[in-house]
């Protein structure tokens, strides 16, 4: 067979060729390189495009989200000590609240979420977040806090907090709010030297912030249709925004890794958190290309890897064993990342296709999307899969 | 052969809005195309409904004009300026309202061939679906689609370094 043209790539992305002429196509893919270069390049230009046309689509209910971060910002007379919730100190000792916490995240933070934003049209939710220098932060416990519901909590360095105050009151709330995220990058990339020992002893949890507001005048509906559709319509009603603060500051000296700066994204239960770390908000808040350094290669044994840039937001790798088996990574940035639905597919998926023995794994971590495909069986490929995650 | 219009609004007219939103940029109108794509449908019961009420809807789109195409395009590209210009440190709302201006006129300059076969491919048509919405026979699908992608992907990076290059 020669080479595969365009349209037909395109059209075995779209899964849109009959039995045999797939089979064709995909026994020549097996064989030549080119042609499966070319296929992965046609894969992810469709996965690109999609992800664009989505941002078109009405996202509304965001504006007001920022508001009480702002407030948040303003000096209280409990801030005395930097990176604690004194209300929290009060109430609950650490160890208290992430046992009520755990119960609470299985059994219905999305129940006193919705309850707290039935009376008061928005809520306070404070999830822990464990120190984690290396790795993207993982929710740990999250607790709901005990404070008046039209307030919020938000944990800020110190420095940060200072540059907040002093800067001018009458600007935008949102303006305000993202001289915070700026302050609480400067405090985290400067705290080895401006932050001493004082804070480390106080062992700050990083903490998330979430503020969650339901727009009442839209109906509720539920639709399984798909999960775009879903999420697109969950985002209208109930939104919920984490900001997070900076990394703790004895963690932050040793990595502020950009990569947290990526979008982050919980379903609970459907209340939609999305957020971005407050630490690093150029990189949060820009949906460029080439912005993010892309992932080093995960090494693999027995495997080579090599990297290619097809696309301005695409690597391709290649892994090579000594045997001959090819696997192909694909490390896409999504283009439209600014759009919170997006990341509603951001759960771990594996989408496998046996029809000739070609299978493909997708999942996606830390801001990037990856997707293995080799001529596997899907069992072996998703082993392969998770060592290379 | 009956029409149950209920079922067929619940079924499509979702999708139908979001597919006219993303062609107009206009939810108002998207609504009111659809609106009257299914009084069309009343009027002859489809066989096929999907691709039938998709082709109708570009149709009604076509029919509103040249004239509204044109000064929507005018107008995107001038409020794509006007947003660009101003803030130095945009919070994400602003980002992602950037995005999608960028994406509007990226889908502007398409050709209208490319720009349908796009939105109907997103909505979830299969080749034999766009081909009945669209016209185009169904092999030239792949080859459009693949034309349509790479097109759409060149201008919305290419727009993206100029409005760096703008922003300084």
């Amino acid at each position: 067979m020669s080479h595969v043209d365009e349209g037909t790539l395109h059209a075995l992305v779209d899964n849109a060729l009959d039995a045999d002429e797939r089979r064709a196509v995909e026994a020549h893919l097996a064989s030549c390189g080119d042609c499966a270069r070319r296929f992965a390049d046609a894969t992810a230009m469709a996965r690109q495009v999609t992800s664009l046309l989505g941002a078109l689509d009405d996202v509304t209910g965001t504006a007001s989200i920022v508001k009480p971060v702002a407030k948040a910002i303003a000096p209280s007379p409990n801030d005395a000590v930097p990176g604690v919730t004194p209300i929290r100190r009060r109430f609950f000792t650490l160890k208290r609240a992430a046992l009520a916490a755990s119960v609470l995240f299985v059994a219905g933070v999305s129940y006193q979420v919705s309850n707290r934003v039935d009376k008061r049209a928005t809520a306070t939710l404070v999830i822990p977040v464990m120190a984690a220098p290396r790795a993207a932060p993982m929710i740990a416990t999250p607790s709901v806090v005990d404070a008046p519901a039209d307030s919020l909590v938000v944990m800020v360095p110190a420095a940060a907090r200072q540059r907040a105050r002093n800067g001018p009151r009458n600007e935008s709330e949102v303006a305000m709010a993202d001289r915070v995220a700026d302050a609480s990058k400067k405090a985290s990339s400067e705290s080895s030297v401006t932050q001493p020992a004082q804070e480390a002893v106080m062992k700050p949890l990083p903490m998330v912030a979430a503020d969650v507001a339901r727009d009442t005048t839209l109906p509720r509906r539920r639709d399984e249709r798909s999960s775009q559709d879903a999420l697109g319509r969950v985002q209208g009603q109930e939104q919920a925004r984490v900001q997070q603060n900076s990394p703790s500051p004895q963690s932050a000296s040793v990595s502020p890794a950009p990569s947290k700066a990526r979008q982050e994204q919980l379903r609970l239960e459907g209340v939609v958190v999305t957020g971005a770390p407050a630490a690093a908000p150029a990189a949060a808040s820009s949906a460029g290309v080439a912005k993010r350094a892309m992932p080093k290669p995960t090494s693999l044994p027995g495997y080579v890897a090599t990297d290619e840039q097809s696309l301005p937001s695409v690597t391709r790798r290649t892994y090579v064993s000594s045997s001959g088996t090819a696997l192909m990574l694909l490390i896409t940035q999504p283009l439209a990342e600014a759009k919170a639905p997006a990341a509603g597919a951001r759960a771990p998926e594996f989408v496998v296709t046996t029809d000739s023995g070609r299978s493909t794994v997708r999942w996606h971590a830390r801001g990037f999307d990856y997707e293995l495909q080799a001529l596997l069986t899907p069992d072996s490929l998703v082993k392969l899969a998770t060592q290379i995650k | 052969m009956g029409l149950d219009l209920g079922a067929l609004f619940h079924e499509y007219h979702e999708s139908l809005v979001r597919m006219l939103t993303r062609r107009t940029g206009d939810r108002g109108r998207a609504e009111e195309l659809a609106q009257e794509t299914f009084a069309r449908a009343v009027a002859a019961p489809p066989d096929n409904p999907r691709p039938w009420l998709f082709a109708v809807a570009l149709n009604l789109l076509r029919e509103e004009g040249r004239n509204a195409a044109t000064r929507d395009r005018r107008l995107v590209l001038v409020r794509d300026e006007d947003h660009v210009a101003p803030y130095e440190q945009p919070d994400e709302a602003y980002e992602r309202e950037e995005t999608r201006l960028r994406v509007r006129a990226a889908l502007a300059l398409l050709s209208e061939r490319d720009r349908d076969v796009l939105l109907l491919q997103a909505e979830g048509f299969d080749y034999d679906e766009i081909a009945q919405a669209t016209g185009l026979s169904r092999g030239a699908i792949g080859t459009t689609l693949a034309r349509a992608r790479k097109r759409m992907l060149e201008v919305y990076t290419q727009g993206e370094g100029g409005s760096h290059v703008a922003r300084g």
